[in-house]
């Protein structure tokens, strides 16, 4: 399970996704990070898709650990655009889930000049509304 | 008779301002200037490339209407700014086979007077809500300067490149950019200029970052046999390819190499050349890291050599391969997709017309076009002399 906070309002525009990637989103804020997985083919992939994009079957949903580490990342200190243009310096990253996907997040509570390459970092998420929320990453703390 | 393609006219339109003129007015601008520069007329024209850019999807009906044209082979295949790379084999092939006589390819934009400078830093605003593929970019506050940061800290990482060595490619380009007289910046600028400038996005500068302006760009192929009594001498097309790896930047598969290995092998095959054997490259600068991938993966150095080959000064003016002879898009002009100008300026380069920055004995150019955050190159190989 990964944390769900719900203390800072939403303010990053608003999200509309469609039934698959609903999905996704409703899991995140019942604390629940998922991917999807074929029962077929055994293919991972990220983002969700309605058909697995190597067999064309319909893939299943896995939990993965919430667990990952940082592939590569970015500071950003510039943006044009509300609310991102008041937020920096913030940190971009790839992140690698063991469970074999590579998603893009923040990396938050941390200062933004320890993020490295490598960090071990872990998920948790942000709720959007009611049913929905978005992932994000902290380092790991253990 | 031969039906190998040349390209016998080039021309570009009013940069790196112009406020004067609409995309729409770019492409004529540069046609008209294309076709003068070879002595052919808009009737002689009966195949058109031009790639539909989202930000105007019917830029190139727009274009055939207003020029007049009436095209038997039309392409208007967009994959970012290397969108002419991608169209190219398939202009060639068409006039090997006689289903052209003569390609017009053009582009412009009014970027810079449409959109203002902020492009890199921006993001879409979205009023409906997000929803597809962006809803697992946009949130994070993600824009094109971030996409390619992401590439150059993997680099950094994987292969200890430096800051500084991707900095020498800013400052490289700004050396020609300065016999460039139209270039939008063209006081000389040294490593420690761009290390100072304003942090984009770790580790990219400001200067590491390309200009945003206005701009378009023309060019005609034809046959070598109809090129033979025009008014410029014909360069000839010896290879050109394109391949791909994704498109939005959470799918790039290896954030520290690019499809350009594939390309570029492709290209040199059809061309019987090696790198070694290339002269000048002209190469997509939307970022300095961009063109040091684009160095690697061309086989100029090996995989991970591209800041110590950077800092060699072999791309400078009176080095083994001077890059950018224009001022790129780093330094000179960046409407939008600059495909279309890599291969005006190894032209000019292959005509020895570079003036203050021509490169002695240029008898090979090497263009290479990035589209989208990495995902779509394409390579094409140019020579003074058919091989
Ligand atoms: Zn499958």
């Amino acid at each position: 399970m990964i944390d769900v906070i719900a203390d800072q309002p939403w303010n990053r525009g608003p999200m509309d996704p469609g039934p698959i990637d609903r999905e996704y989103f409703e899991a995140a804020a019942q604390g629940r990070l998922i991917i999807q997985k074929c029962t077929n083919c055994g293919n991972t992939q990220f983002p969700p898709k309605t058909l697995c994009v190597s067999c064309g079957q319909t893939p299943e949903w896995i939990e993965t650990s919430g667990k990952g580490q940082v592939h590569t990342f970015t500071i950003v200190r510039r943006h044009g655009i509300e609310p991102f243009s008041g937020l920096p310096p913030f940190v971009l990253a790839m992140i690698d889930l063991p469970e074999g996907a590579r998603l893009m997040g923040n990396v938050t509570d941390i200062d933004v000049e320890d993020v490295h390459v490598g960090q071990n970092v872990e998920a948790y998420a942000w709720r959007i509304n009611e049913t929905l929320a978005l992932p994000l990453w902290r380092p790991a703390q253990n | 008779m031969s039906r190998e393609p040349v390209i016998v006219g080039i021309g570009l339109s009013d940069y790196p301002k112009a406020p004067h003129l609409d995309s729409l007015m770019h492409i004529s601008q540069a046609t008209q200037r294309a076709l003068e520069d070879c002595g052919l007329a808009l009737s002689d024209i009966d195949g058109f490339a031009c790639a539909t850019m989202p930000t105007d999807p019917e830029l190139h009906v727009e274009a055939i209407e207003h020029l007049g044209l009436t095209p038997r082979w039309l392409n208007t295949t967009y994959t970012g700014g290397s969108a002419a790379q991608f169209q190219i084999p398939d202009a060639i092939a068409a006039i090997r086979e006689g289903r052209a006589e003569a390609i017009l390819f053009a582009y412009g934009s009014d970027f810079l007077s449409r959109y203002g400078r902020t492009l890199g830093t921006g993001g879409l605003t979205v009023e409906d809500g997000l929803s597809g593929p962006l809803l697992y970019e946009q949130p994070y506050g993600s824009t094109i300067a971030t996409c390619y940061a992401l590439a150059a800290t993997r680099h950094m990482a994987e292969y200890g490149t430096r800051p500084e060595q991707l900095a020498e490619i800013a400052v490289g380009v700004r050396e020609f950019a300065s016999m460039n007289p139209n270039a939008m910046y063209r006081e000389p600028l040294t490593v420690d200029d761009v290390l100072a400038s304003p942090m984009i996005a770790d580790p990219l500068h400001l200067l590491d970052c390309c200009v945003v302006s206005d701009g378009g760009a023309a060019f005609i192929i034809t046959t070598e046999e109809r090129g033979k009594d025009l008014q410029q001498s014909p360069i000839h097309i010896l290879g050109a390819a394109g391949a791909n790896s994704h498109w939005h930047i959470h799918s790039m598969p290896n954030f520290s190499t690019t499809a350009g290995t594939a390309s570029s092998t492709e290209a040199y095959q059809q061309a019987g050349v090696q790198p070694e054997d290339i002269d000048t490259i002209q190469f997509y600068d939307s970022f300095t890291i961009t063109a040091l991938l684009l160095l690697e993966d061309h086989g100029f150095c090996g995989k991970g050599e591209g800041g110590g080959f950077v800092e060699e000064g072999h791309l400078r003016k009176g080095g083994s391969l001077p890059m950018n002879t224009d001022g790129g898009s780093l330094s000179s002009c960046h409407s939008g997709m600059r495909g279309t100008m890599l291969i005006t300026e190894a032209v000019r380069q292959l005509r020895g017309h570079g003036g203050d920055s021509q490169v002695p004995d240029c008898e090979l150019a090497l263009a290479a076009g990035c589209g989208g955050l990495l995902s779509y190159i394409g390579t094409t190989i140019l020579g003074r002399d058919r091989r």
